[in-house]
């Protein structure tokens, strides 16, 4: 014979014995992982001292606020073109085949391994001796030399190329910048 | 997508021959061709070609097309590389991007599925042609479900497609004629304000983050809940750094993956219906971050109802049972398991010695999986000795089955939804799929709307469904066999027959035909109140369809003669040739998740699993040997003859599962009195429920997300679930439970999982030989009847019906006059269910969100009824029938005519309850209560108050029904290029020729 009840007593567990289920598990990770704590342990001790902790504490309760002055920061220090042109940079010299570049750092290695024979200081011209510079003349002579003409000719075969690309008309910004905001809207297409 | 009949045709994509069938576009074509890709962000699958993104551009013969519109022809070539195709791209990709800002990195969308982040990615695109610019409208927050952001809205209208033609819902559009368009809700309201009935299906396809869950912001990703003072000069400094998107892309996917590890996916099968649908949860520990559905679930697709897409917070309720209770005096006490199994084991086995196996009954669940039926049946019959053991069915379909056995032979769905989607007509009897399984409604509603096929709903009330139908019926309550014979009379009469289908393939049509005679169409008048024309017109446009299906639920079982409708509609579809053929049959439809599974698996008086009978000896024995003992011959008592028996003193003992009977059978007050007559009472559920309140022993259940199993939908169509949580404290699975209380009693059983419940059920039952948990995996399922090789039987009766004799039988049936009330209880009292919540609502109250929708139940009351009365919206009325009074708020609407009310059956206030005033009477066959055969009078209380349905419930809202997005009126305006012509332009511009 049972009526309708609705009373249900709930063993709520107190705190105490939460508190006690927690440490049990806590101190049974611990000594699961005695060796990887200790480590740990010692690191943040040097943290510590370092006055680390304490900068990383600051640093993170008031994250939103530093991260809004580490964007102006960045922003007023003129860092994202910097950025842009270190991309930039970094896709040019990766364009660059690596013999090529071995063989011209090569060349530039032997030109500057040489430069010690030169001391105007000391009126030292290489070979040419005086008190003077070498004159044009003996310039001149030099450039019968078929190492220099050679130079010479990279030199302008450089300047070449580089000209034909100065040529090209002026890039459009829109494939320089991804960011669409930077760049001008011509049409108003809504669609 | 199989034409029969026709022949594969070839084309060219690349270079590279494609087989493909005639009618499919491009690029459903090369869809099929794993290592061809073209681009597509507004055409899904499921929603068709939409026309507004422009990505999907190829060239066919020189010219750009767009390949989800255009249709294949043999020997098409087709190329979707050519620079051509690139600069269109280009182009296309770029006027989305100049809508939508990529800071893919800290979205919530970025989990590897971004449609417009995985397009841009994998064509390559490096810098947008147009800059982003933000639109001038705020972010909508309104509906606690989801919000729509419009500056990351690229327009395409997948949202609006899926409103307005699949859910067909019809509150989205794109108001193409603003200078900057957006998506608006009905007229440009709040979307809380507006007709969104929050079915999730817009969210779901929406290719970024326009439309996101709620429940994702600032949780899905790892850098996603950064201050907005934070994140904007954030996205601002990323764009000017960033050399390209490639490079930017490689951080979000490097942030997508590591997402991959805290976020779980697992795939489930909803419980808030008997529709089936499936979909993935994902979660975040115990946090739901959202419900995503897939192209590739059977039943749904990408379809889901309120409950199922947002429904699941009860999973995590502080209300849950954690511990086993106790009855102790005036109490319940938590105890541990081994307590609460040594005072089951003591109790039961004790009456059972001392009364007799027969003086126990055992109350399964239609919520719960098939292999926990499977395994109640058993322990009931093996371990216990009775066949005492019934399910919920009983309260709404078992009428509907009684009928089809009678008539058919098999107690389920003809077909599929794909039976119904195609059907020329669709008649809905006594049914609100709309609210009541919303996902098959979107089927009919769409077949309707775009297809052509026509609808006839014969309801008391003006469902959505009667509103959209062809021709909404209404006839007087409980007289739907009088017009629905009286229609099949007027068909034969005309000799619209189907003879050639009855002579082959029926039995006994000279009886049956003899029977009708009394249903004339004045006859019919007479009774059901409707008129002769509509009779006819009913009769018509039978019989100029060339396929129809029926589809009934509790408007015809839950009532005297309940039974004998639903067979009464049978014959109606065997006498018109309408069964066996696709987009033909009779659909009762299933209100819970797995009703069908738990008659399925046995947790019936008078059926072994796969509806053999417990009287048959052959059958009998080889479940005697296959569990070792012997089993009881006579058929066992049913749920109402159980409570009847408690009354007479032959029934001690109750062991019930996950079923609120106190609330849900009829005249509860005296199913409450009964329970307090017993002796020992188990009550297993996941909440204390009220029936829990007169439990001696409480055992605390986990639902289908804390552990594995497969449900049967109302198709039947057998469906995995898997587990995505640990059962919650101390709570269990019910078939664990059971397992437990079984061996407590002796069993010794040892399932270790419900896999294995499954593989001896399908040993044991023919209709699922061919069932296992392999061959479910992923979205696989299997419809029963399945075959020892695993395969399916979506169609019934394609080539005989379920009888020896192959052949269909029809059975005549006579009238049963409803019950007839006492003159003082003046008012028609119909019940039903509501969108928003499901049965009792132990688990959509639980949803904060669901509440903010509908808060509470309400009284329909009809506006005449209202003016006679003097009462409007807002008054609180006391309804009193002879077995019991509730008292209610009204709401007046046109919804119901004249002296009809309605009250939907979803309360947790007993004093609300339907049950509190539903009779004992029940149907003459099954016993299923008959419901809907009430009589009230109303006292009014107050006359006026607060509304019990708040202004942001849809129902108060107007549609703005469309076709699709019309793309149409976006090529009109005056910004609007073709994207061929722009890049004609832009080459003759660099001196190109096209």
């Amino acid at each position: 014979m049972a009526r309708a009840i609705n009373r249900i007593e709930r063993h709520e567990p107190t705190e105490a014995e939460v508190q006690a289920e927690s440490l049990t598990q806590i101190i049974k990770a611990l000594s699961d992982n005695k060796e990887a704590i200790l480590k740990t342990l010692d690191i943040i001790k040097e943290l510590d001292q370092a006055g680390m902790l304490d900068i990383a504490g600051a640093l993170l309760k008031n994250r939103t606020e530093v991260g809004v002055h580490g964007v102006n920061l960045i922003n007023s220090l003129n860092i994202p073109p910097l950025i842009r042109n270190a991309f930039t940079l970094s896709q040019m010299v990766g364009k660059i085949d690596p013999l090529e570049m071995d063989r011209l750092l090569n060349a530039l290695g032997n030109g500057l391994s040489h430069l010690g024979e030169m001391d105007p200081a000391h009126q030292k011209y290489g070979d040419h001796r005086d008190n003077e510079p070498p004159g044009m003349l003996h310039l001149l002579k030099t450039m019968r030399d078929p190492d220099v003409r050679t130079t010479m000719a990279f030199g302008l075969q450089f300047l070449k190329s580089m000209g034909g690309e100065l040529n090209k008309p002026k890039p459009d910004p829109s494939e320089v910048f991804s960011d669409p905001k930077r760049k001008e809207s011509e049409t108003h297409k809504e669609v | 997508m199989k034409m029969d009949g026709q022949e594969n045709i070839v084309i060219h994509v690349d270079g590279q021959s494609v087989v493909a069938q005639p009618g499919m576009t491009i690029v459903q074509a090369v869809n099929t061709a794993p290592d061809l890709y073209i681009p597509q962000i507004c055409y899904n699958e499921q929603l068709g070609p939409i026309n507004t993104c422009d990505t999907c551009m190829v060239e066919v013969n020189g010219e750009l097309v767009r390949s989800c519109s255009t249709v294949i022809t043999p020997g098409m070539n087709i190329s979707t590389q050519t620079p051509l195709v690139k600069e269109a791209q280009q182009e296309s990709m770029s006027r989305i991007l100049r809508n939508h800002e990529l800071y893919c990195t800290v979205c919530d969308n970025n989990n590897g599925n971004c449609v417009v982040h995985n397009t841009t990615e994998k064509l390559g695109i490096e810098h947008q042609t147009y800059p982003f610019r933000n639109k001038p409208y705020e972010i909508d927050n309104t509906n606690p479900f989801y919000r729509y952001d419009p500056d990351q809205c690229i327009l395409c209208g997948r949202c609006v497609e899926a409103c307005q033609d699949l859910q067909v819902n019809e509150t989205l559009s794109i108001d193409w004629s603003r200078e900057q368009p957006r998506v608006v809700w009905d007229d440009d309201v709040p979307i809380d304000q507006s007709s969104c009935v929050s079915c999730g299906h817009c969210v779901t396809v929406c290719p970024c983050n326009a439309l996101m869950e709620s429940s994702m912001l600032g949780e899905a990703g790892f850098m996603t809940n950064i201050d907005s003072k934070l994140m904007e000069p954030l996205i601002d400094l990323t764009k000017a750094v960033e050399p390209g998107y490639s490079g930017i892309f490689q951080i979000s996917e490097i942030e997508a993956s590591m997402r991959n590890s805290r976020i779980e996916k697992t795939k489930t099968v909803c419980t808030y219906c008997g529709v089936g649908c499936s979909f993935e949860v994902w979660t975040k520990d115990r946090h739901i971050l959202k419900i995503e559905p897939s192209i590739d679930a059977p039943v749904n697709g990408v379809s889901t109802c309120i409950k199922g897409k947002w429904g699941w917070d009860f999973v995590n309720s502080e209300e849950r049972l954690t511990r086993p209770l106790i009855r102790q005096g005036d109490r319940f006490v938590e105890s541990t398991w081994d307590e609460a199994l040594a005072l089951i084991a003591e109790k039961l086995g004790g009456i059972k010695a001392q009364h007799g196996s027969d003086s126990i009954a055992y109350i399964a669940s239609s919520k719960c999986s098939n292999e926990e039926n499977y395994i109640f049946q058993k322990f009931a019959r093996s371990i216990m000795g009775t066949n005492n053991v019934d399910n919920c069915s009983r309260y709404c379909q078992s009428p509907a089955t009684s009928g089809l056995m009678r008539t058919v032979g098999m107690g389920g769905d003809s077909g599929t939804m794909v039976d119904i989607q195609q059907s020329e007509l669709v008649i809905i009897v006594g049914a609100n799929p709309a609210e009541s399984h919303p996902v098959l409604a979107t089927r009919v509603k769409r077949a309707h709307k775009l297809h052509g096929q026509k609808l006839i709903v014969s309801d008391i009330r003006k469902n959505e469904m009667a509103e959209r139908a062809d021709l909404h019926l209404h006839p007087k309550p409980g007289s739907d066999l009088v017009w629905l014979s009286a229609v099949t009379k007027y068909i034969i009469d005309q000799g619209w027959e189907a003879s050639s289908f009855l002579d082959t393939r029926v039995e006994g049509y000279e009886e049956y035909r003899e029977s009708l005679a009394p249903y004339t169409l004045d006859y019919a008048e007479q009774v059901s109140g409707l008129t002769r024309e509509q009779l006819i017109r009913t009769a018509e446009m039978i019989h100029e369809s060339g396929s129809v299906c029926i589809l009934w639920a509790m408007g015809v079982t839950q009532h005297r003669g309940g039974t004998d409708t639903s067979t009464a509609i049978c014959n109606l579809l065997l006498a018109t040739g309408n069964f066996g053929r696709p987009g033909t049959g009779a659909y009762p439809l299933r209100g819970h998740n797995n009703v069908q599974g738990a008659c399925d698996f046995g947790t019936m008086p008078s059926y072994f699993p796969g509806y053999e009978k417990v009287t048959d000896e052959a059958v009998r024995s080889r479940y005697e040997q296959a569990w070792g003992v012997q089993l009881p011959a006579e058929p066992g008592l049913d749920n109402h003859e159980m409570v009847d028996a408690i009354e007479e003193g032959a029934l001690k003992a109750m062991y019930l599962f996950g079923e609120e009977m106190a609330f849900v059978d009829s005249n509860s007050n005296f199913v409450e009195e009964m329970f307090g007559k017993l002796e020992f009472f188990v009550v297993q559920d996941i909440f204390f429920s009220r029936t829990a309140q007169f439990a001696d022993v409480v055992l605390p259940a986990s639902p289908s997300l804390e552990k594995d199993g497969t449900f049967t939908n109302t198709e039947r169509r057998i469906q995995r679930f898997h587990q995505v949580f640990e059962p919650m404290g101390e709570s269990r699975p019910d078939w664990r439970i059971i397992q437990d209380v079984a061996n407590a009693l002796g069993a010794n059983w040892n399932y270790t999982h419900p896999g294995e419940i499954m593989e001896e059920a399908a040993s044991l039952a023919p209709l699922f030989a061919g069932v296992r948990y392999d061959r479910l995996e992923g979205w696989n399922s299997q419809v029963w009847p399945v075959q020892p090789d695993g395969s399916s039987t979506e169609l019934l009766y394609t080539e005989e019906f379920a009888f020896p004799s192959g052949k269909a039988r029809l059975f005549p049936v006579s009238w049963t006059l409803p019950y007839e009330p006492e003159a003082e209880y003046d008012l028609h009292l119909n019940n039903g269910r509501l969108l928003e919540h499901f049965h009792e609502g132990n688990m959509t109250y639980q949803s904060q969100n669901i509440r903010h929708k509908v808060p509470s139940t309400w009284l329909e009351v009809s506006p005449e009824l209202a003016a006679e009365r003097g009462i409007e919206t807002g008054a609180k009325v006391r309804l009193v029938s002879p077995y019991g009074q509730a008292k209610l708020s009204v709401v007046v609407t046109d919804r119901v005519k004249g002296k009809e009310l309605y009250l939907p059956m979803n309360t947790q206030h007993a004093g609300e309850a339907i049950n509190r005033l539903t009779s004992s009477h029940t149907d003459k066959i099954t016993h299923t209560p008959s419901y809907k055969e009430i009589s009230v009078r109303m006292e009014v209380l107050e006359d006026r108050g607060v509304s019990p349905l708040p202004q942001v419930n849809h129902r108060f809202a107007q549609r703005r029904p469309q076709i699709s997005v019309r793309v149409e009126d976006k090529w009109k305006r005056q910004d609007y290029e073709p994207i061929a012509d722009t890049i004609r332009k832009e080459r003759a511009q660099y001196g190109q020729s096209h």
